[in-house]
């Protein structure tokens, strides 16, 4: 049986979200390498000039569901749109990026489907006819395997930055435009404006590099020397509850909130003790620095690298270190 | 106006939380267990509506007889007009498309609403689903990752609202009755007063079965749901910590060398 896998694209200005290409990388690995098993779908106008982009990363096939009431992507149109294309086509399973607006519409298009989601997976693995997701659960301090047994397409989203970009495919691929399915009783949200925070926003879950600090930095104006290490490794801030809750620095800059973790390649944690919550959410990171004056602090038992001694001494060392090592 | 919110009971995490061997959630009789602590968020929003715009706020939960508990202690006592625990031996083991089925039956039977609130992201599961899954099941606009409420219009059938997303917040507009579903920080729940929690003790939680929701057993529970547990895993034990020590300078030094030889940037 040949099983065909559907990534749903995620659209930017620019193009795709690299998550959209990692995807079809992962797709491509679970279709056994057979590109023209791998399709990706794409909703709105425009997608003509997505074709090439994707078919490099792994889509043998592009499906463009071509209409400009979706560009405004609306959860209700889309799901009825996609609903109704994988009605027709029976793809075995549809993945789209774990983000705020992909677990929408994953949600959504799962129950269209009479179905269920996964959410979040970080693993997928196919066994027969049985699709298993891996998620992390209880705020990441358990792990699932989550069977997904729905008698149709099997939906999951897959968390950005789990599965590598995948190398450039050649050889090109199909395109298809469909008009999409979909009728007024689906339009009645609709998006007035997209604000957009990109430089200032606080996306700890996309961040490469996290810096983060808690009770250690006695009082909101310590997080100064935090961000400038941050600027410096290209990062983002992060922070424990107790300084959040203490009003040093804003809530979107919690580390460990509910049922959140954050997978940086480097998370550096200045003055942070290591709450059990605090850990579930950045152990995950690929490498964890320490730097804090108690050795015994819970920190460094997740930790890869550990410094014990004065953040206020230590963290402007390192952003003067980092700063000349990665000039050269 | 008339608002419903959908709120959960959860083991108090991680401390109550075990896995057995088998990879099965562990019973454990001394777990304390609460209301999903995004739960007050969305009630106080209900609550803020309902102080604007007058009307009432409903309260839904669905699990076992001592989620009674939560439906005293964060609805009633902080001022909700009415509580429902949907709970029956056929509704356990329920995944969040089971739970959203049960939602929208109680819904129904509850005389719909305006607006319903959810969490949107739960304690447990993480699964931020059962909001948008109740939405699409009830046919009704669905704002996931809601932080603020720019405007709510009843008598006019509409719903400004801020999402917050990765690449900033998205203004979106809706028509009534739509499922919105909070994050933390939209609203400070407020606390419940001494004569509020003396009053809640005093109420009844009226409880709903699958009969009383004109549910077939077989399309809730672990019999209804789409998808399934099948093991749950601890996090692999941490590797040993390298401590690094001496003089700051040359500790930092040795350190920023360690990430750089190791490609980790």
């Amino acid at each position: 049986m040949s099983h065909t896998i559907w990534v749903v694209a995620e659209r930017i200005p620019s193009g795709v979200t690299r998550a959209t290409k990692e995807l079809l990388g992962k797709a491509q690995g679970l279709a056994g390498g057979d590109a023209s098993r791998v399709a990706a779908v794409v909703l709105g106008t425009g997608g003509e000039a997505l074709a090439p982009i994707l078919h490099e990363a792994g889509a043998g096939n592009v499906l463009a569901l071509e209409d400009a009431r979706l560009d405004a992507h609306r959860v209700e149109s889309a799901a009825t749109a996609l609903a109704a294309l994988a009605e027709g086509r029976k793809p075995f399973v549809i993945l789209l990026p774990a983000t705020v607006n992909g677990r929408e519409l994953g949600a959504a298009l799962a129950v269209d489907l009479g179905g269920g989601v996964v959410q979040e997976c970080v693993e997928i693995s196919i066994e027969g006819e049985t699709v298993v997701g891996r998620r992390g659960v209880f705020g990441g301090n358990l792990t699932a395997d989550v069977e997904n047994r729905s008698p149709g397409p099997k939906v999951l989203t897959v968390r950005p930055k789990v599965f590598p970009l995948p190398p450039a495919r050649s050889g090109g691929g199909g395109f298809e435009k469909i008009a999409p399915a979909f009728d007024d009783k689906d339009a009645r949200a609709r998006v007035l404006e997209l604000v957009s925070e990109a430089g200032k926003a606080v996306n700890l879950e996309d961040a490469d590099v996290i810096v983060s600090g808690g009770r250690g930095l006695g009082g909101p104006e310590g997080f100064k020397i935090l961000h400038e290490l941050a600027e410096v490794l290209g990062g983002a801030v992060g922070a424990s509850r107790a300084v959040v809750d203490a009003g040093w620095i804003p809530y979107p800059h919690q580390v460990g909130q509910t049922g959140k973790t954050v997978k940086p390649k480097l998370y550096v944690a200045c003055g942070i003790s290591g709450a059990i919550q605090h850990l579930a959410g950045m152990r995950t990171a690929d490498t964890i620095v320490a730097i804090n004056k108690d050795a015994a602090a819970p920190i460094f038992k997740v930790a890869h690298y550990g410094l014990v001694g004065d953040l206020f001494q230590i963290v402007p060392l390192l952003t003067a270190e980092f700063r000349k090592a990665l000039k050269g | 106006m008339k608002a419903i919110v959908c709120v959960k009971e959860v083991p108090e995490t991680p401390e109550g939380v075990r896995v057995t061997e088998e990879g099965s959630l562990a019973p454990r009789e001394d777990a304390s267990f609460l209301i999903d602590p995004i739960g007050p968020y969305a009630i106080e929003t209900a609550l803020q509506l309902r102080d604007k715009k007058g009307g009432s706020v409903v309260v839904l939960s669905v699990g076992s007889k001592r989620a009674e508990k939560i439906l005293k202690e964060s609805a009633f006592a902080v001022g909700a007009d009415d509580a429902f625990l949907l709970s029956d031996a056929a509704l356990e083991g329920g995944d969040p498309h089971a739970t959203a089925r049960v939602l929208a039956a109680a819904v129904a039977k509850a005389g719909g609403a305006d607006l319903i609130l959810c969490g949107d992201r739960a304690a447990d599961d993480n699964a931020s689903t059962v909001g948008p899954a109740l939405g699409r099941l009830l046919g009704w606009p669905v704002l996931t990752s809601v932080a603020e409420v720019i405007d709510f219009d009843p008598d006019g059938g509409k719903i400004r609202v801020a999402r917050a997303l990765e690449s900033g917040r998205e203004i979106v507009e809706a028509a009534l009755p739509a499922v919105v579903t909070v994050i933390k920080g939209i609203y400070q729940p407020r606390y419940p007063s001494l004569l509020g929690i003396r009053k809640a003790a005093k109420r009844e939680v009226p409880v709903w079965t699958a009969a009383d929701l004109g549910l077939d057993p077989a399309s809730v529970g672990a019999s209804g749901s789409p998808t399934r547990v099948r093991k749950l895993s601890p996090p692999p034990p941490p590797g040993a910590v390298e401590m690094l020590s001496g003089e700051p300078e040359a500790t930092a030094a040795a350190l920023v060398a360690k990430i750089m030889d190791a490609k980790i940037l």
